[in-house]
């Protein structure tokens, strides 16, 4: 699961109401850009014919960055890159995460994450790289509210509910 | 379906192209075409009984000859870029049901590029039948025969490179199913379609992927669904009957950038823990087939019902009155109708003995999840999350004999764009093309073929 999708789950057991965030914990992570690199080497060594890069590695793009950056809450990316030990390097987010949050839809999307033309080159090539390329492999999901622990597997999480938590 | 307005004559500047699309799906050409233009932002017109529509989502012909309006030709290059169902874009010069009439038109008003051929350029001529083979002999001799017209100009600065020419002149026969021929096309090439510059289809070939499941969605089908969901790079597509991920595969490798996020409920299909399909090397899951080509950077899968999905809603975090843009841009599906995978749906905890993953202990399989309820679901569900202007993509399964246009789910604040029919003997899939025109409504519920209210949509509603 990539930080991607953490930013975009919430908890959806029965009767919570506070359910974003969810908690994250992993006991392993990886860097899908590192995966991607060892993948095309191993084709190219395979395939000596075959052209370089079919695939390219994954690169920064701004386009891509613009359009996903209005989706994202950067203070939840910020916080869940902490908990996972890679927040070296990430701007600080200008508002904390806090259930006492009262903010409305355009606050805490896009308004409260940093103007993108206000970071550097560096700085948003960061968040784009703990955004999509880093990928918790074994670790767990953890409902705020109720303590409901998902298991993340094999890079998949597994949200399913109980019979009495739908 | 909203008849296709017609539009007023298009804006003087548009020029007219000749596009000769792939024959395999021909009610599915016009409508991808214009949704590539839209996601491209280009201006575009399809020509109906001669006269230039800019929404003929519903046009089909039979001939996979279509005439379309484009502001130049940097735009057909990049609608061909992203195509899948072009097979080339051409300036057409002359056109006619004989060759004796191609000829004079040829001979009366000969082409603009051969009038003017630049001195020291190359170029050079193809003969193309479709439906027909035409031999060797044969092309040679109409070659000679188009010459025999051409300026002189052509012959006496340009020299002939069948390699690499600067100007590819096509001249293109149409038979239907081997009867005489129909039409004759003469223009010049500006640009080939991305399934004959990149053979893509032969590369996405199934039995090319190390995982696969029994309803693995053709390529060039899903090729087609992820342009009929205007993505985009960065933005956000989501499969909520993921299985094993084919179509999110074709979207990620078609859209360089484009994020992907598939659901499903059944773990054994997403983990490959299951009996293994014929073809699946073991060891492999949903996630491989993207790791294999250079992709895993662009997915996420996640075990859930349909249903009950945990998405953040928009408007909701969860937070008591902070609220959420939201996230989805496009959702394609291809749920389960029945046929050949049940629908299942979260009733009673079920384990399969296969599912052995220590850490992963929950399974719970619904079970009797009726066609109409998830068909009506998914269209709820995408009301709620799409932004306005967003595109819900999904295949409609229908038994041919008593089909009828209600049978297509409805709701207040999604349009029906197109309906795209695939028939099969006593079945007939539609690729059914939504787009989101406003908020909905919470007070007032959908309504399906049945007349019923969907009751979801509310239940779902932000306080």
């Amino acid at each position: 699961m990539r930080l991607l999708a953490h930013n975009l789950m919430c908890s959806h057991v029965r009767g919570v109401k506070n359910g974003y965030p969810l908690g994250l914990a992993a006991t392993e992570v990886r860097f899908l850009d590192e995966v991607a690199e060892k993948a095309i080497a191993e084709q190219m060594a395979e395939d000596s014919d075959a052209s370089d890069g079919e695939y390219g590695l994954p690169e920064y793009n701004d386009d891509v960055m613009a359009n996903i950056w209005p989706k994202v809450v950067y203070s939840v990316l910020h916080q869940a890159a902490s908990a996972l030990g890679h927040a070296e390097g990430l701007p600080p987010p200008k508002v904390a995460v806090s259930p006492s949050m009262g903010v409305d839809a355009a606050t805490v999307a896009s308004s409260s994450n940093p103007d993108l033309a206000s970071l550097t080159e560096q700085e948003r090539k960061t968040i784009y790289r703990i955004l999509f390329y880093l990928d918790v492999v074994e670790g767990s999901l953890t409902c705020p509210e109720s303590g409901r622990v998902f298991p993340i597997v094999k890079s998949i999480p597994n949200m399913l509910l109980d019979e009495d938590e739908v | 379906m909203s008849d296709a307005a017609v539009a007023p004559p298009c804006s003087s500047e548009l020029q007219r192209f000749l596009v000769k699309f792939a024959d395999s799906h021909p009610a599915f050409c016009a409508p991808e075409f214009l949704s590539v233009a839209k996601v491209l932002g280009i201006e575009c017109a399809i020509e109906v009984d001669g006269q230039p529509v800019k929404d003929a989502y519903s046009f089909s012909q039979p001939s996979p000859f279509i005439y379309v309006y484009l502001p130049n030709e940097a735009a057909a290059r990049a609608i061909a870029r992203r195509s899948i169902l072009v097979r080339a874009i051409l300036r057409e010069w002359a056109s006619a049901t004989s060759y004796e009439e191609l000829l004079d038109q040829i001979r009366n008003d000969p082409p603009g590029d051969m009038v003017d051929f630049p001195a020291g350029k190359t170029f050079a001529m193809r003969v193309e039948g479709y439906h027909q083979r035409l031999s060797i002999e044969y092309q040679r001799e109409m070659i000679n025969r188009i010459g025999e017209c051409c300026p002189p100009a052509v012959y006496e600065r340009g020299r002939v490179n069948l390699r690499s020419p600067d100007v590819t002149w096509c001249l293109i026969e149409e038979y239907i199913s081997r009867g005489p021929l129909q039409r004759v096309y003469f223009g010049t090439r500006v640009a080939e379609g991305i399934r004959v510059t990149d053979h893509l289809l032969d590369r996405f070939r199934l039995n090319r992927r190390s995982y696969l499941g029994t309803t693995a969605m053709d390529p060039e089908l899903a090729f087609l669904m992820a342009n009929m969901a205007c993505s985009a790079p960065g933005r956000v597509v989501l499969d909520p009957f993921v299985g094993t991920g084919s179509l999110l595969l074709s979207v990620a490798a078609l859209v360089p950038g484009v994020q992907v996020l598939g659901t499903d409920i059944d773990p054994r299909t997403v983990r490959g823990l299951g009996r293994p399909v014929a073809g699946s090397r073991p060891g492999t899951n949903a996630l491989t087939n993207f790791q294999e080509i250079g992709l895993a950077h662009s997915v996420d899968l996640v075990l859930c019902d349909a249903s009950r999905s945990p998405w953040r809603l928009p408007g909701f975090t969860g937070q008591s009155t902070a609220r959420l843009a939201g996230f989805v841009d496009a959702i394609i599906a291809d749920p389960p109708y029945g046929v050949r995978e049940s629908a299942q749906q979260l009733t009673q905890r079920l384990r399969p003995r296969s599912c052995a993953e220590p850490n992963d202990e929950r399974y719970i399989l619904k079970t009797n999840y009726p066609p109409e309820q998830v068909y009506a679901d998914l269209v709820d569900f995408a009301a709620l999350h799409l932004p306005v202007g967003g595109r819900l993509v999904y295949w409609l399964a229908v038994i041919t004999e008593f089909f009828t246009p209600e049978d297509v789910p409805r709701h207040p604040a999604m349009n029906l764009v197109a309906l795209c029919p695939q028939s099969f003997s006593r079945w007939t899939r539609f690729l059914v093309v939504m787009e989101k025109t406003r908020e909905p409504a919470f007070d007032a519920g959908s309504t399906t073929a049945a007349g019923g209210p969907l009751p979801l949509a509310c239940s779902l509603a932000p306080g």
